[in-house]
Order: structure tokens, then sequence, then C-alpha cells
């Protein structure tokens, strides 16, 4: 299980990165998370369309309300030019704490 | 047996409860728990588990939620709420423009009001020493009671300074009237004014040109504002330039200020350096009391030390005069009097309360007008309940709802005294302008309006909040025995605050109806006055010749007072048998022969002064006060003395006349002939002869005086000029009242209106078993009838209470009539059966069939 805090801090890099592949509505982003990560993120609905919402006031996503294949209303979410701008952002601050954290936890050159 | 379908929607149902989703959000999270039961059932799972699986909240979920859920979608709703709300109004226009127009007749009133209470209490603020400014009152003894005046003698300010080390500084002045010649400009002034050097070091009155400090330093230097700059040197530079006083002083510009702010009561247009302008014995003359004396105190001076000291200064030098000094500060110059009397401060109390009432019927209004609208919208509340609005999200909407009507009421209120701004300045002689009002000013309206606002929207979302769904939807309609008694109350209220202002209304007019009619002892119709400069005084018996040849002259006469406004006095009266040590102070005129005649005073006993007896001169005549006060049986013919020059005997005693303005009682009188030693001419016309009269006497002034401008005043000008605050806040306080009884008259309308709605069945039966239409009206009336008589019940007393209070300001004032309390309570009877009438008529005049049908 993932600390909350890492939840919160990780949901808009990851629901902007999923989009980029493609429009997708909040059911399917909750799966593909939740496939990704081997089960280790598991997000709740409650959580997430808060924070779809809050992204879109941001103008980082646009939503509209599509009929799916099964004839059912779904309010799918693309990203904006201006999310693309702030998933780029997002990319070079994680990979900057990643390639810490990984040179931080490069195994010890071996004393012998 | 279980139903997916509708388990689905009875969560979604209580998802909406008590949190702020839209339809959409709703719809959306919908759609995820079906994706999420439609996999599960692939799964293999059964409906109900798979339902239970989807919408059950694990615990660490409901932590993500309350990391992600904070403060969302508020703004989303209100939006939506804002929208019904403008929907609302548009569909009911007639009761939203009642509502908005009593709301913001309400609001531009108290503005108004407020304004005008702000000016009243920032009087004379504006100089920086504000604080610390002080003016010195006088306080003696006056026959047998206690007078407060500010006049003080010349000296006072300079040994004030020099003596007493708490005062930072001090300053006198006295009011000068005079020709003032510049090249051909020649002006009568009479707002000039005799000031020491201090003047413009306590007072901050902004130089434009020439040294504050200095300015008034050198004898014969003047001090001028710029529009007597501009008045008699045009656009040219007025330091250095010679203005002539009286055609004998020369006076040299030194300075030019700005022009005097319109809430100062020091109210100069040229200002005279008092060395070389006093008399040559002024310095040392602690008898004549003259000036105003102003004091500028160190900080953190007990004042009551201060005090102790000038008086004992001045019982050193006039021993036999039982003086005390007291300061006043600056604040409180403008709405007290001397001696400490709400002269202007009870006007100001009576307009904050005007506001405050107005402020309350116009939100009663508001609460009136809702309620009797929430029939219509118990459908719409019903609906929200049942759609899963929780009852503080619907008192949130109807708040809401208020407070945005209350912010259009605002708004058009601004629009509303854009247009009033003019006649309440010309009323008021105030310059309101909604440019200049300060931050803090419109923080404060914005918080009345919110406040209003949230009063008028308190009992509305409470009542409409509070339906029972199922109820209101079956029936449409919601009453309840509580709700309604708190609406009743509500018209009481508002009409016993009608109801006073009312009374008030009768008898600040009757009070002055009062001052104006009364008798004042003496005739001042058809009188005017002149003041004679020295060739008129010298030439007068020629004057008044060529004035008498005319028809229109009834008579001519001289005096040293105008009738009304003997300020004079004589201080230490004395006579024989007295006890007060020191002498009485007796109001003094001087007259000639004709003067007496003229104003047509009655004489009680004895007789006037008279050209047969050359030794009148050194008589004397009293009115009926003076001989009171003396103690005196048969006066006349007993010896008299003024002082040690005027020694000879008592020829006459005339009926008591308003020396005074009637704000006063009637002081003791004496009165001596002097003709040489008068000032006024006052010439009486023929009735309706004014206009030929002032021709003929300007023609004759003109050939005496040439080039001297012709100034005049009627008498009785004059007299309603000395009421003129006292009239002018009478008709404010009307235009108000009048305002606020229309408001209520809305409010009513609206209730009436409501009444009518609530009874349309009940009507109809009645009058499908044959009741009269006039029955029907006196059935809806009867109950209007019955608060207008509580209402004046409680508004009686207090009325009553109120106006007596603002009564004893005068001394003369008319006995409150129960005549005005019956006319008053007629009058709001009437207008409230009139406004009741209307709606009940109409609804009486409805066929039944209309109201009957739906059953």
């Amino acid at each position: 299980m993932v600390d909350k805090a890492l939840v919160a801090a990780s949901a808009k890099p990851i629901i902007l990165s999923i989009l980029i592949g493609g429009e997708d509505y909040g059911y399917q982003i909750i799966q593909r998370v939740k496939h990704l990560s081997g089960g280790e993120l598991e997000w709740s609905d409650k959580m997430l369309y808060p924070v779809l919402h809050r992204m879109e006031k941001e103008g980082l996503l646009l939503s509209r309300w599509r009929i799916s294949e099964e004839g059912r209303m779904r309010r799918y979410y693309a990203i904006t030019d201006k999310g693309r701008t702030e998933l780029d952002g997002e990319r070079r601050q994680w990979r900057s704490v990643a390639e810490a954290l990984a040179e931080l936890w490069k195994p010890l050159p071996s004393l012998d | 047996m279980f139903e997916l379908e509708k388990e689905i929607r009875k969560w979604a149902r209580q998802l909406g409860r008590g949190r702020y989703l839209e339809e959409a959000d709703i719809a959306e999270l919908e759609s995820h728990v079906r994706d999420e039961i439609a996999r599960s059932v692939k799964d293999g799972m059964d409906e109900e588990a798979a339902f239970r699986r989807a919408t059950e909240v694990p615990g660490e979920a409901r932590a993500l939620e309350a990391e992600f859920g904070k403060g969302r979608l508020i703004s989303s709703l209100a939006w939506s709420y804002l929208k019904i709300a403008l929907r609302k109004m548009r569909k009911q226009k007639v009761y939203s423009i009642i509502n908005i127009a009593g709301l913001a007749l309400g609001l531009a009133c108290t503005i108004m009001i407020l304004f005008w209470v702000r000016d009243e209490l920032g009087y004379n603020m504006f100089h920086e020493n504000a604080d610390r400014l002080y003016r010195i009152n006088k306080v003696y003894r006056l026959g047998t009671k206690t007078e407060s005046n500010p006049s003080t003698p010349y000296p006072l300010a300079r040994a004030g300074r020099e003596n007493i080390p708490e005062l930072a500084d001090a300053s006198g002045f006295f009011r000068k009237e005079g020709l003032f010649k510049f090249e051909d400009k020649v002006f009568f002034e009479r707002r000039a004014c005799v000031a020491d050097p201090s003047f413009f070091r306590l007072f901050t009155f902004p130089f434009l040109k020439g040294d504050p400090a200095s300015a008034l330093t050198e004898p014969g230097s003047a001090v001028v504002t710029e529009t007597v700059a501009a008045k008699y040197f045009g656009g040219g530079e007025a330091i250095g330039k010679t203005l002539t006083l009286d055609e004998t002083k020369e006076l040299r510009i030194t300075g030019v200020i700005k022009d005097i702010p319109s809430n100062s009561d020091l109210r100069y247009d040229i200002f005279l350096a008092a060395p070389g302008m006093a008399g040559p014995d002024a310095e040392e003359d602690w008898g004549s009391h003259y000036l105003s004396t102003f004091v500028l105190l160190h900080r953190d001076v007990d004042i009551g030390d201060v005090e102790t000291k000038l008086t004992a200064m001045i019982q050193s030098r006039l021993p036999e005069e039982k003086i005390a000094l007291k300061l006043q500060p600056l604040s409180k110059l403008h709405l007290y009097t001397a001696d400490g009397r709400q002269e202007g401060m009870k006007y100001v109390w009576f307009f904050s309360a005007i506001a405050a009432f107005i402020l309350i019927i116009a939100c009663i209004n508001y609460v009136n007008l809702s309620t009797a609208r929430s029939e219509r919208r118990a459908k719409e509340v019903g609906l929200r309940k049942v759609v899963g609005a929780s009852r503080s999200q619907v008192a949130r909407q109807f708040f809401g709802e208020s407070i945005l009507l209350t912010f259009i009421a605002l708004a058009v209120a601004v629009v509303l005294i854009q247009f009033l701004r003019g006649p309440f300045n010309t009323l008021t002689g105030k310059t309101l302008d909604l440019a200049d009002f300060s931050p803090g000013f419109v923080l404060g309206l914005a918080l009345i309006t919110a406040f209003a606002g949230l009063a008028s929207g308190l009992y509305p979302a409470i009542a409409l909040s509070s339906f029972a769904p199922a109820r209101a939807l079956r029936d449409g309609i919601c009453r309840g025995g509580r709700k309604a008694s708190l609406r009743k109350t509500l018209v009481v209220v508002q009409f016993a605050l009608s109801t006073m202002l009312l009374i008030g209304t009768g008898i600040i007019y009757s009070q002055l109806r009062y001052m104006q009619r009364s008798n004042l002892g003496f005739d001042q119709d058809d009188m005017l006055y002149l003041r004679m400069n020295d060739k008129v005084r010298k030439n007068y018996d020629a004057f008044r010749t060529e004035l008498m040849r005319n028809p229109e002259v009834v008579g001519v006469a001289r005096t040293s007072e105008l009738p009304m406004e003997i300020w004079s006095i004589w201080r230490g009266v004395k006579w024989e048998g007295q006890e007060a040590p020191g002498g009485a102070a007796f109001g003094f005129a001087v007259v000639d022969h004709d003067a007496l005649d003229l104003m047509k005073m009655t004489f009680v006993a004895g007789r006037n002064f008279s050209r047969e007896y050359p030794s009148d001169e050194s008589n004397f005549i009293f009115n009926e006060t003076a001989i009171e006060a003396m103690g005196l049986r048969d006066p006349v013919g007993k010896p008299f003395s003024l002082g040690e020059r005027l020694k000879g005997t008592i020829i006459g005693v005339v009926k008591d006349f308003h020396s005074l303005p009637l704000t006063y009682a009637i002081e003791p009188v004496v009165m001596v002939l002097n003709p040489a030693g008068c000032r006024l001419v006052l010439i009486r016309t023929e009735p309706g002869g004014r206009k030929a009269a002032l021709e003929r006497i300007g023609a004759a002034w003109k050939t005496f005086v040439p080039g001297f401008p012709f100034e005049y005043r009627f008498l009785d000008e004059r007299f309603e000029l000395n009421y003129a605050q006292e009239v002018r806040a009478g008709k404010i306080f009307v235009y108000f009242v009048l305002i606020a009884i229309f408001i209520s008259c809305l409010g009513l309308l609206g209730l009436a209106s409501f009444t009518a709605e609530q009874k349309t069945k009940e009507i109809g039966v009645r009058k499908a078993l044959g009741a009269s239409t006039a029955g029907i009206v006196a059935l809806l009336t009867k109950q209007f009838l019955k608060w207008v008589i509580l209402s004046n019940i409680i508004a009686w007393p207090v009325a009553y209470l109120a106006m007596h209070s603002w009564l004893d300001n005068y001394a003369y004032r008319v006995r409150i009539s129960v005549l005005v309390f019956a006319l008053s309570a007629a009058l709001a009877l009437a207008i409230a059966l009139l406004t009741v009438g209307y709606q009940a008529v109409r609804a009486a005049r409805a066929n039944p069939v209309d109201s009957l049908r739906y059953e």
C-alpha cells in the first residue's frame, strides 16, 4: 500500500500521463492505475473525481459527455495544451527526485 | 428481491444529501458505479454483492477522500442558486420590483441620513490639533439662573498664554462687519473677524500664499479667502494689495487661504490682525466681553486644572462677578451649546433613529413579502428536499437570495442617491457626493447592506427551509401558527414605527408653526432694517424726512438692536434691596423716540420716550420680566440708575416681548433713549407695498450715500433665519417620514395579498354560499384593523416620551395635544385600509369558480 501523501502528490502526473495517450473516463483511469502499479495503487472514485474536476477547473483537462458502446453516458477527460506543459514540469521534477533516490540507493562498492 | 436499478437510484439520492454535488457530478459517479458493478458481475459476482462492493467505502479510501474532497463545488452550486434567484425575479416582476424598490429606497435614505450624521459629527475635526483645542466658555449668574456663553474679554488669550503653562497657545477673535473697498470694488462684509496673531497657529486653514505663523502679526495686516481675493483683486496677485475698511483703515493683504470648508463653525472670509484693530485700551479691558477665546492644550493635561487656573485668573481681575471659565472641546462645539445642551446633537439622535427605523421597516417589508411569496415556492423547496437538499442548504439558498437582493437594492440605491442628491443638498445645506466617500464609509455601507440582507433573509430562510417536503408537494401550501404570529408581530412593529414617525412629524410641525406664529409682543410684519453708516447717522433727520415722503413708508425709527435679538447685555444692574452682589445682567437696547411705537409694543404702565421731556435721555423703560426680577411695585416714577453715568427715573413698562429666539426664555430688558447711539434704521412699509417701498428707499439711500451698497433685510425673514435650523430639520424629518410610510405601505400591500391568497378558498366558499363582496372585504380588513390598533397602543407612549424630551429644548413650546396622536392614528389607519382594501376588494370580487374548481 502506498502512503496517502505520496498518492496525493502523484495523482496529477499520473492522470496527465495516462491522458496523454488519449481521452479516457474515470472508471477506466482507476483500472489503468491499478493495473500499472500491480495493485499497489488503488484509487477510489471519491478521490479521483474531485481531482479531475479540480484539474479541469485549472484548465489542465477538458471533459465532455459521450455515449459509450453500451449506450450509457460517460464523461471523458482529455488533456489540454496547458496540461501538456504542466506534465513537462512534473516530469522534470519527478525525474530529479527519482535520479537522486537511484543514486542514493546504488549498491555500495564492495570493500575488498 | 434485490432490485439493482432501485438501489442505485436510492444510493444516488443519498449521495447528494448534505454535500454540494451537482447533478452532473452525481451522474458521473453513478456511471462509475455501474461500470464497477458490470465488471464484478462479469467476474461471476451476483448483483447485490457487486452493488455493495461498488458502493462501499473502505476505511483507507475515506482518508483519501478527506485529502481530496476539501472545499469544492461551492461556487458552482452558488451559481445555480444565483441563476434561480434571477429567474425568480424575472418571473415575479411586480413582487421583485416592490421588494427591491422598498429596500433601495430604505437604503438610499439610510445612506443619506448617515452621510448627514457623519457630516454633523465631523464638524471642525479637520483642524490638525482638533483633539487639543478647546473653547473657553463663561459661566455666570444671571438673576436666579446660571448662564453660559462663549463671550470673553480681550486680554484673556494673552494672559492665559503667558501665565498658564498647560496652554500651548491661545487665541481670541471677534466678528467685525464693515465696508471693504479696493479701487472701484466696494462690498459690505458681514463675515470678517479680528483675530490675534495666534489664530492661524491654532486653527488649520491652509494658506495658498503667505505664512500662517506671521500673517496677522503686523498691525494693519489681513488674510482673505481665495473667493474674497478673487472678488476684490480678480485674477491678480492679492499679497501686498491694500483694502480700505470703512473708508478709514488701510489693510495690507499678507495671506490668502483656501475657502473655509463647509463643516467648519468658524466661518469668516476676512481676518484682520488684532493689533491696531481693537481699541487703545483693549489690552487692559477685562470688563467687556465680546471675543471667542480658544486654547490649545499640551498633551495629557488635566482639563479641570486648566479650568481652575483660568477661573482664578478672571476672578482676580473681576472680583465682583462670580464668573467661572469652562472648557468646551472642539469636537463638541458644533452639536452642543456652551452649557452642554444637545442643541444639534438632538437632531443627530433623531435622524439616526429615523435611519434605523427606515432600515427596519424596509427589512420587515422584505420578510413579509418573501413569506407572502413562500407559498409559491413551497413546491420548489419540497422538490429540493426530495432530491436530497438538507435544511441548511435550503436556508443558505434563501440567505443568498436575500443578500443578492439587498446588493441589487444597494446598486439601485446608489443610482437613486444620484437623483436625490440635488434636493437633499438644497434641503440640508450639505454637499453629499458619493465620490468622496472614504473606504471606511463604503465598507460600513457594505456591512449595513449585508446586515440588512442577513436580517431580512433570516426569517424566510428559517421558515421556508422548515417545509416538510411531503406536505409541501401535496398541498403546495405550508402554514404554521407560530410563523403567522411572528409575521403579525413584524407588521405591528412596522406600523408602530410608522405611527411614531407620524406623531413626531405632527408635533415637530406644530412646534415650528407655534414658533413662527406666536405673538412676539411686537409687530414684525412689513418691517425692514438698514445699517447706518456715519453719513446716514449724521444726516438721519433729512434721510427720515426723505423716506417719509413716500406713501408706502409708514414710519421710520432708530434702534441699536433688533427687537427679537437683544443679545447686548448690561451687566451689573443694581437696584435697592437687591440680594445678589455684583448686580444682575439685563438685556440692553438703545432706541429713539419713535422706535417703540413703530414696533407696536404695548405699554402696561407709564409712557414712551417723548420729545416733550428733554430729560428722557436719562430715563428708563423696562419690560415686565425686568420689573418682576427687581420686585418693584408701581415702578413708574421710581428712580433708577445704570452705572455711574445714567441716573434717572423709570417712565414706562412694556408688555413682555420675545427679545431672544424662542429657544430662550424672555429675559429682563432695559431700554434707554439715545438717538445718536443707534446703528439701525427700522422702516415700516404699507402692507403689500414692500416692492415699491424698497425702490424708493433704495433711491433715497443712493442720493444720501452714493457708492455705498444698499443692504436691507425684512424682520420676518430675519426671524425665520433664527429658526432656519429647526425648519430645515423639520422638513428633512417630514420627507423621510413620508418615505418611511411609503415603504411600510409597500410591505402592507405584500402582506394583504398574502392574506388574500391564503384565504382564496375560504373566500370562494363564502361567496358560493352567498356572502357579499362588502362582507368579505370586511373579513379581510378586520385583522389589519386589530394590528393598527395594537401598534398604536405601543407607539403612543414611546412617541410621547421622545417628543416630550425633544420639546424640552424649547423655552416656549406647544402643548402635546391628543389631537396629534388621534390624527396620526387615523392617518395610519386610513393608509392601511387604502392599501389593504385594494387587495381585499380584488380578492372579494374574484369569481368563486376560479378558486374552487381545483377540488
